[in-house]
């Protein structure tokens, strides 16, 4: 029981970081709710018997690669679309119209919609692989080995992914958020 | 300001403001996260005994009456 606890804890800590994470690669609630939930699922039936510390990158390398995944038939579906000359990318942004929990002023809320608009273009403009890089290592705080894991790749392919993404998210917003 | 430090604040920034995003993340997107995660659990519960203990359960010998 203990462990069950344990396990909810840490997917009640990780979901909403999980969900932005496969929202930015799919720009889509349903899909990237979905890609969240496998994970959850896949974790919880397959590696809950590990040590709690191992769960991180073991979660984030199921997400990872879900979401890489997805990003493959996406490509392909696209692929397709565009031969046959179609297309029903709606543009929808699930992140469009939110409350601002904080209550700013308009003027305050204009700025942080627009540093917000900005990163989500600079890192929507990232390869796959670095703006994995960069969300685990920035923002999630994995360490690079760790990474490493979730992303199935060696250390140094892990520092060469964020420094590029660091790099190419300075050249984007520099401008915006001077 | 050095290059690292360059680096370190346009990361710091990107954080804050995705921490700043997840707070204004909507209602119907909570619930159904938590909904996901319980889901998530239920599967747990229902999962085989074994694999609790890490342990692959032994192969069953194969009788030639199954084949």
């Amino acid at each position: 029981m203990e462990r069950r606890a344990e396990l909810e804890q840490f997917l009640a800590g990780v979901e909403r970081r999980a969900f932005r994470m496969a929202w930015l690669a799919t720009r889509d609630r349903d899909e990237a709710l979905d890609l969240v939930q496998d994970a959850m699922t896949a974790l919880a039936t397959r590696y809950a018997g590990r040590p709690a510390a191992e769960w991180p990158p073991l979660f984030h390398r199921i997400l990872q690669n879900r979401i890489r995944d997805w990003s493959r038939r996406h490509a392909l579906r696209t692929r397709l679309r565009a031969w046959l000359g179609r297309s029903d990318d709606d543009g929808t942004d699930a992140i469009d119209g939110l409350p601002d929990a904080e209550g700013a002023s308009p003027a305050e809320h204009a700025e942080r919609e627009g540093a917000g608009r900005a990163l989500d273009a600079a890192l929507a403009a990232l390869p796959l692989r670095q703006r994995q890089a960069f969300l685990l290592r920035a923002w999630e705080g994995l360490d690079v080995a760790e990474t490493a894991h979730a992303m199935r790749c060696s250390p140094g392919s892990v520092k060469t992914h964020y420094f590029r993404a660091i790099r190419s998210l300075r050249a984007q917003l520099g401008e915006e958020w001077r | 300001m050095s290059e690292d430090d360059r680096d370190e604040a346009i990361a710091a920034r990107a954080r804050r403001e995705l921490d700043r995003q997840l707070e204004s993340l909507d209602d119907a997107t909570r619930v159904r996260l938590r909904a996901a995660r319980l889901r998530a659990l239920d599967a747990y519960d229902a999962r085989p005994a074994w694999r609790e203990s890490n342990q692959v359960p032994a192969a069953q010998p194969v009788r030639l009456d199954m084949l």
